[in-house]
């Protein structure tokens, strides 16, 4: 603790020495947004060359720059937006709000780790990835269905799960260590349809951010990284829609003013159809026998909605809401006179979030955002069965039993923001942070009506599990981005948490600092240390991955999550179209949590006595070379990392290999415009398979107080065997035509185009081979399951 | 305008029948893999077995027995194993050999004295087997007989529950008490029947689940516990056992004659056969369930071989009157 006040004393001193020494400066200030549609642009560049000062629009498009009394130039710039220079005199505090336009040629196209002013080498913060939506929309995708979180499996440090999933393991970092906000409400489970399908549907979203190391100190609760995305505002100058027909979903936005230039709403819904399509041939199979009926099907929905108002040119206000859920159902039903027979089964699980926000521009310099969220997530699962026999329509028996579990999580929070930007040295940043959780880790549900000669003999109506926990989460933050030297410059802050559980307190201070150094030839040399608590986590089983993986709270038996990581790297931009980074990394996390070895995740035993906390490490390197303009866009990819994990209760206290430990990860993005109507669009993946346990031995053992023999089976040591390698080759080809009052999009493409059988699930199993002499041996053999072969797609979108 | 509608319906049916009929194909989706390197499979000698010191109650309850066999790979056949007979098998302790075990065949030795075939007793102490095998060398276990705890008190009470229609088992409650010597041990009961003498009735015992977190409930119906939270002082251990009767009505009986037919087995463990009786529940357990279980390390205490080498001291302990 003395470490961190004296880190903390340093800083402050830095931050006001130097401020106290600006003098006679005026601010301009405003928000910078498209011309088109009237959204705010993030990340958008301010650029004053005499002063040689910069800076860049914040989360909601408002920016701010203090400089000398002085003829000055500003350069407004955005990547796929033509660039804007303004003149004038500065004299007085100016508010200068500016509309880009999109640029033809560029349209959005680019990824990009900086904007186009500001190249990677300028920014003091490291391993942060921006991605604009429309690359996303771009690239190939399983059945057609774009996929934010799948795209963002091709960044270096960011691996999938497995075959399909959309989970992210962010640095040797597990799914639950990373803070995914929806317009900074937290959404706790990103999968639909077993995680095949991210939640986000890329027609309502604006812009996604990606952090994974080098935290800045606004960020915390999660150790491994975090994820912004934010909702597009919607249209303030025109009706517009977009909307497409793909093998598994449709899609529809509309976006459009509500009072022109001053208020605005967005609204899109996806929905997968494969249900309707299906059911009238489930039906039809389950009534195929006399007195049979049933039915079944699955699907999932999103709904993302948004309506911001520009009160005054101080205030705005934002209302957005998400709400997205997956429901199987299957339903049989046999009945004649004399008896009924049913069967029913139920499985969901979903989200809901909604923000309130509401921004303030105190001065041309001092900025807020106040937040009131609520999110929510719940997995509900029930089984039925119901048999009863009837006497003259009277029923005379009856046996009906049904079994409920029901967990979730769900949270209400307020935060407040404020950006100050003194002078363009500094870009202060402080608030603060008060979140109730509320958790249900498990409850089961039993019903039962026993009936006999037409008496009820037994009934059951009762509610068991887990109790629930409320808990209370906060924080407060400071930290600033500071141009120390023309050539040296910092991100440095100081994040402090709380958490309140079961009349016990947690808390912790973090240190947050990213340097950066200007080295000659334009090599920016990055460094960044940060430390990191999580005080929410979820349980998950190793083997595999399911909805019903409890988030669960820290408590005064379970010990919050900590990490600090560092990281080293080399930036530049090369040519004039490339990028380089080069990044190496350090993480060491502390109380992480685990099942214990033989404890099963469909046990009613509480569910900490079934946990074990350990710790964890990471390392690697990560390789980022992408080209950012002209008709050939793209990237390469290259992660050469370690991930490993020690518990004392399993695999006899000793390290072994993360379930995702994968030393090599390669991926390669292209992104080809023929001509206006064409776009080619291709992807090929790489990945060391994942670790596995795989008994390797067996033999038979005694055991008193009998003696029998009974068969056991050993490993060399967890995860220590491989599946084979992952590689995946995706294409895709877009067809557009502008039309007179749309414009149309054909894509058609291929997942796995060379149809390689990746691995999914292995398994040991048995084979019996009959020999030549007619004797039957039998074979174990390890089979591996795959998901999908060549799987093409296609789909039509269109925009209006 | 509708014949374009009439297309994009078409493509998109076209498309959705090859994707179903490309996942469909078992071929494309699964394959055996050649994983017998991968598998880094080192043969080694499997040796299991538990030595007893039995210090009170009926004598011959429990015989020490050693089983040796040769490890095989997962992928070969487990009704083809090797077990291993290299003739004779010897513990010792400080002072050297203290029992040399009978070869019965098949790989089993039990530890019962051939001139006399009575069985060799093991006192409080540390214990070490070796054996060599031509091929794979030699492996070696050691493990301590634990001291001797006796119970000082054990109960059996009935307890007033309501009658269910929907069992005939009625529950009774077992109160054990005992002082826990210095130092990490290891214990270990089950609940036996004393088969009726010359009673018209048969009082079957049954444990039920146990609540308390720190007893470990095994599928062999042994519960086990460490003394962890009582660490060098008295503690009493209550628990539930259901009892059913054949030949009579419980009800009928009064609880002297319900406890002439029950008895405690009660144990110490060393740490080593505590261990292994811990992980084989699991591994048990995370048979049955695949993917939902955790894998599980089975304990292994053999010095370049696989299994285990334990040592238990018993004794019956029949109900006060």
């Amino acid at each position: 603790m003395k470490t961190y006040t004296k880190i903390l004393v340093f800083c402050l001193s830095l931050l006001f020495t130097t401020i106290s020494l600006a003098q006679e400066t005026f601010t301009v200030s405003g928000y910078i947004t498209d011309k088109q549609t009237g959204e705010t642009l993030i990340s958008a560049n301010i650029y004053e060359s005499s002063n040689a000062a910069g800076s860049v629009t914040n989360l909601y498009g408002f920016y701010s720059m203090t400089l000398p009394s002085d003829s000055i130039y500003l350069s407004f710039s955005y990547i796929g937006y033509q660039s804007q220079v303004i003149g004038i005199y500065l004299d007085k505090d100016i508010n200068l709000d500016i509309q880009l336009d999109e640029s033809v040629a560029l349209q959005e196209v680019e990824i990009t780790a900086s904007r186009a002013v500001e190249e990677i080498q300028e920014r003091s913060q490291m391993s942060v990835i921006e991605i604009p939506i429309g690359q996303i929309k771009r690239m190939p995708a399983l059945l057609g269905e774009v996929d934010v979180l799948k795209t963002l499996q091709l960044l270096p440090g960011v691996q999938s799960g497995g075959e399909g999933q959309s989970g992210l393991y962010v640095r040797g970092g597990s799914p639950d260590q990373n803070l995914i906000l929806l317009d900074g409400v937290p959404v706790y489970n990103v999968s639909h349809l077993f995680g095949f399908f991210s939640v986000f549907n890329a027609d309502a979203i604006k812009d996604v951010k990606l952090t994974k190391g080098g935290y800045p100190a606004r960020y915390g609760g999660r150790l491994s990284s975090v994820l912004e995305i934010n909702m597009k505002e919607g249209n303030n100058k025109e009706i517009h829609g977009a909307g497409s027909i793909g093998l598994i979903s449709s899609k529809l936005s509309l976006e459009g003013p509500i009072i022109k230039d001053k208020m605005s709403f967005i609204v899109s819904g996806r929905r997968t159809y494969i249900d309707l399509l299906a059911r009238p041939l489930i039906r039809r199979g389950f009534s195929s026998n006399e007195g049979q009926s049933g039915d079944a099907g699955y699907f999932f929905y999103d709904l993302n909605a948004k309506i911001n108002y520009k009160i005054s040119d101080k205030d705005r206000l934002y209302l957005s809401a998400y709400t997205g859920d997956d429901q199987f159902f299957v339903r049989i039903e046999d009945e004649d006179d004399d008896f009924a027979d049913s069967v029913r089964s139920e499985l969901g699980w979903g989200n809901i979030t909604s923000a309130l926000r509401w921004n303030h521009k105190w001065s041309n310099r001092m900025f807020s955002n106040v937040s009131a969220t609520y999110t929510r997530y719940n997995f509900r699962t029930l089984i039925g069965t119901d048999l009863r026999e009837f006497d003259d329509g009277v029923v005379e028996s009856r046996n009906a039993f049904s079994a409920g579990y029901d967990s979730g999580i769900n949270d209400l929070a307020l935060r407040v923001d404020f950006d100050f930007i003194p002078n363009p040295n500094h870009y202060v940043k402080f608030g603060g942070l008060g979140m109730r959780h509320s958790f249900t880790p498990g409850e089961f549900m039993l019903d039962a009506d026993v009936v006999s000669n037409s008496q009820t003999v037994f009934e059951l109506d009762t509610v068991f599990g887990q109790e629930n926990v409320k808990a209370l989460e906060y924080n407060f933050f400071i930290e600033d981005d500071h141009k120390i030297t023309p050539t040296l410059k910092a991100n440095y802050g100081l994040h402090f948490s709380g958490f309140n559980v079961d009349n016990t307190n947690y808390t912790s201070l973090q240190p947050r600092i990213s340097l950066r150094q200007l080295l000659p030839r334009d090599i920016a040399l990055k460094a960044s240390f940060a430390t990191m608590r999580q005080y929410v986590q979820f349980l998950t089983n190793e083997n595999i991955g399911l909805p019903w993986d409890q988030w669960l709270p820290t408590t005064d038996r379970v010990k919050p999550q900590d990490s600090w990581q560092v990281a080293l790297g080399f930036a530049k931009t090369v040519g004039k179209d490339y990028e380089l980074s080069i990044e190496g990394y350090y993480k060491q996390m502390t109380n992480l949590i685990a099942y214990e070895e033989g404890a099963s995740l469909l046990s009613v035993n509480p569910w900490e006595d079934q946990v074990t906390q350990g710790e964890g490490k990471s390392y690697g390197a990560e390789v980022f070379m992408q080209k950012k303009y002209g008709r050939f866009t793209g990237w390469l990819g290259y992660t050469l990392s370690w991930s490993w994990r020690r518990f004392d209760d399993k695999n006899f206290g000793e390290w072994y290999p993360f379930k995702f430990d994968r030393r090599n990860d390669i991926s390669l993005v292209g992104v080809y415009e023929l001509n206006d109507r064409i776009t080619f669009a291709a992807t090929w993946v790489y990945g060391t398979g994942n670790a596995v346990t795989f008994a390797n031995s067996q033999l038979p053992v005694i055991l008193p107080p009998d003696n029998f023999e009974r068969d056991v089976q050993y490993f060399n040591g967890r995860n220590s065997n491989r599946l084979p390698s992952y590689h995946r080759l995706d294409i895709n080809v877009d067809f557009t035509k502008v039309k007179k009052k749309h414009t149309r999009i054909w894509s058609i493409g291929a997942y796995n185009a060379y149809s390689r059988k990746n691995p999914f699930f292995v398994n040991f199993e048995t084979d019996f081979v009959r020999q030549a002499d007619g004797s039957v041996d039998a074979e174990t053999v390890l089979r591996q399951y795959s998901l999908f072969p060549i799987i093409p797609s296609v789909s039509y979108r269109f925009e209006f | 305008m509708r014949q374009s509608y009439i297309s994009v319906v078409q493509i998109l049916l076209l498309a959705i029948i090859a994707s179903l009929a490309m996942t469909s194909c078992e071929d494309a989706l699964v394959k055996d893999l050649d994983i017998e390197d991968d598998l880094d499979f080192e043969q080694r000698l499997g040796l299991s077995g538990t030595i007893f010191h039995q210090f009170d109650g009926d004598p011959d309850f429990q015989v020490s027995g050693i089983l040796l066999a040769e490890s095989q790979s997962i992928i070969e056949n487990p009704e083809e194993v090797v077990y291993y007979e290299g003739g004779e098998l010897n513990v010792s302790n400080s002072s050297g050999v203290v029992g040399q075990f009978m070869e019965l065949g098949d790989g089993r030795y039990i530890g019962v004295d051939p001139n006399t075939m009575l069985n060799y007793d093991f006192p409080a102490e540390t214990y070490s087997v070796e054996v060599t095998h031509p091929s794979l060398g030699m492996v070696s276990a050691t493990t301590t007989m634990p001291e001797p705890v006796y119970l000082t008190e054990i109960t059996l009470d009935s307890i007033d529950v309501p009658e269910s229609e929907f069992s005939d088992l009625t529950p009774f409650l077992v109160t054990m008490t005992f002082t826990d010597p210095p130092g990490e041990n290891f214990y270990g009961f089950t609940i036996d029947r004393i088969p009726p003498n010359t009673e018209y009735f048969t009082v079957r015992p049954r444990l039920q689940q146990v609540n308390n977190p720190n007893l470990v409930w095994l599928n062999s119906d042994l519960v086990v516990f460490t003394d962890e939270i009582f660490e060098d002082s008295e503690y009493t251990i209550s628990f539930y056992i259901d009892i059913s009767v054949t030949g009579a009505i419980l009800s009928d009986l009064t609880i002297e004659q319900i406890k002439s037919q029950l008895r405690i087995v009660w144990s110490c463990f060393s740490e080593d056969r505590y261990r292994f009786d811990i992980s084989y529940d699991n591994f048990v357990d995370s048979s049955d369930l695949g993917p939902f279980f955790e894998p599980v390390s089975l304990y292994n205490n053999v010095e370049n071989g696989l299994g285990y080498f334990g040592a238990a001291n018993y004794y019956i302990a029949e109900f006060d009157n």
